[in-house]
């Protein structure tokens, strides 16, 4: 290999990028027209470059959450709709979820923002918002994890295909659930679907979820259907669909819970 | 990952170091329209870019679970040094830089086996079930030749090829010269086209 050679190829990465200067572009060029081994070098990069131009995109894992957090800015026409509900399933107490809200009304603005954009950043953004609630006393910080995790990975979760019984739900369609009986929710949704509509009634951005056992609940108003006033007295159900993560809070024992559960599902 | 309690769940948790960087940070309780603000612009350009960086991290580091991490820890590196951002490079290199650090940090604390590239969901088109393994495997080889370089070599490689960055850009992203990133690039791109010839990929 001449001198010539050895200072083409160094700049042949150079050259396939266009640069090069003008002159120097030339000379490669018409060196590369006559020389048989730069040549074949030259292709070599090229097809390198294209294998790795060429590699698949590769898609992060969606998260399963819902496209829109700011619907609770407003008071949702769909809320009272829930607490029939409540009353309609007699035992699960949507309210409770509802009753922190109004708790801590003063935090609505708050959990308006965000709409724009569900993924990661947003994720990020309510784990950080969940730190600083931590300052303020709400326990919670547990950021969602990228990867969903399936029920064997995780022991606190039961999930159930849910397609509740018109008597039981209302009407209402219900997508799945999760159980965690224990530790923090990460959650953040409740939503129903009726054969004329389905609208969220309940969202609630990480930051705010509620942390059972926490002191902070021990004064729930009374509400519909919900008889219990302690924290640890309640029991959260979790459901999630592709788009959502969705969450129910209930005064019953754990084995009533799954008995409940167990007919307004249709596990397996 | 630094910063971030691994709980036993799989999830993540919030060390207290990273509290108290939040502390710093701002408040949104306080509605700090300028907080906002910036955490919006970094939710947008992060939107804007997760898929293209998660893509560099992804074959910076072969592991596709973990570069969900490397992706959200680096948003909140992003987030926790968006002060130290004085507008000397555009945005989206200076993401880039952070991210690329992060996937580094990653390297040099775990240098463990690669994860089989076969647990990854690749957005495949209507393929059928030998051409996806065909290309599986491919995919797989294209990752080892990849690997097979240095870390450094196989940034610029994959921010020239897969994000299509000038000399300059990358110059930023790596806090190098242009001239430096050219000559780098032409020793990575040889390395790596010898190695994709020797494993029969071209």
């Amino acid at each position: 290999m001449g001198l010539r050679c050895y200072l083409v190829k160094r700049n042949l990465s150079a050259f396939s990028d266009e640069a090069l200067s003008g002159s120097e572009s030339r000379k490669v060029a018409a060196h590369l027209a006559h020389c048989v081994s730069c040549g074949e070098e030259y292709s070599l990069l090229q097809k390198a470059g294209q294998v790795i131009r060429d590699l698949p995109q590769v898609a992060p894992r969606a998260l399963p959450r819902p496209a829109r957090t700011g619907v609770v800015r407003s008071p949702i026409p769909s809320r009272r709709r829930a607490v029939q509900v409540a009353g309609a399933l007699a035992t699960v107490i949507v309210a409770a979820l509802l009753s922190y809200f109004f708790a801590h009304r003063a935090d609505r603005q708050e959990t308006a923002y965000g709409a724009h954009s569900p993924g990661y950043a947003l994720d990020v953004d309510l784990c950080l918002k969940a730190m600083k609630s931590e300052g303020s006393r709400r326990r919670l910080v547990h950021v969602y994890q990228a990867q969903p995790i399936t029920f064997e990975e995780c022991k606190d979760r039961v999930t159930f295909p849910l397609s509740a019984p018109a008597d039981l739900s209302g009407g209402l369609e219900l997508q799945g659930i999760y159980l965690l009986q224990s530790g923090c929710c990460e959650l953040v949704q409740l939503r129903y679907k009726s054969e004329t509509s389905q609208a969220d009634i309940f969202q609630q951005p990480l930051g705010h979820a509620l942390f059972f056992g926490d002191k902070e609940f021990k004064d729930l108003p009374a509400l519909p259907g919900c008889k219990a006033t302690q924290s640890g007295d309640y029991q959260a159900i979790f459901w999630e669909t592709p788009e959502s993560r969705c969450v129910l809070v209930t005064d019953l024992p754990e084995s009533n819970l799954a008995e409940a559960v167990a007919r307004i599902g249709n596990p397996g | 990952m630094e910063g971030w309690v691994r709980l036993k769940q799989g999830g993540l948790k919030a060390s207290p170091s990273i509290e108290k960087i939040w502390k710093k940070t701002g408040d949104f309780r306080s509605n700090n329209t300028e907080v906002r603000t910036i955490i919006d612009e970094l939710n947008h350009l992060f939107d804007i870019e997760k898929t293209s960086l998660f893509n560099v991290i992804y074959r910076l580091t072969g592991n596709y679970a973990d570069s969900h991490d490397i992706l959200q820890d680096a948003f909140v590196r992003a987030l926790e040094s968006r002060r130290n951002f004085r507008g000397e490079s555009s945005p989206k290199t200076w993401l880039y830089r952070i991210a690329v650090n992060c996937a580094y940090t990653y390297l040099s604390g775990r240098r463990r086996e690669l994860e089989p590239t076969s647990s990854i969901e690749v957005a495949e088109s209507r393929r059928s079930a030998e051409e996806t393994v065909l290309s599986r495997e491919r995919d797989e080889l294209i990752q080892a030749a990849l690997m097979s370089l240095d870390a450094k070599f196989r940034t610029l490689v994959l921010l020239r090829e897969l994000e299509g960055m000038s000399y300059e850009e990358i110059a930023q992203v790596l806090r190098l010269s242009p001239g430096t990133v050219a000559s780098r690039l032409s020793r990575a791109r040889r390395l790596l086209a010898r190695k994709l010839r020797k494993l029969g990929v071209v």
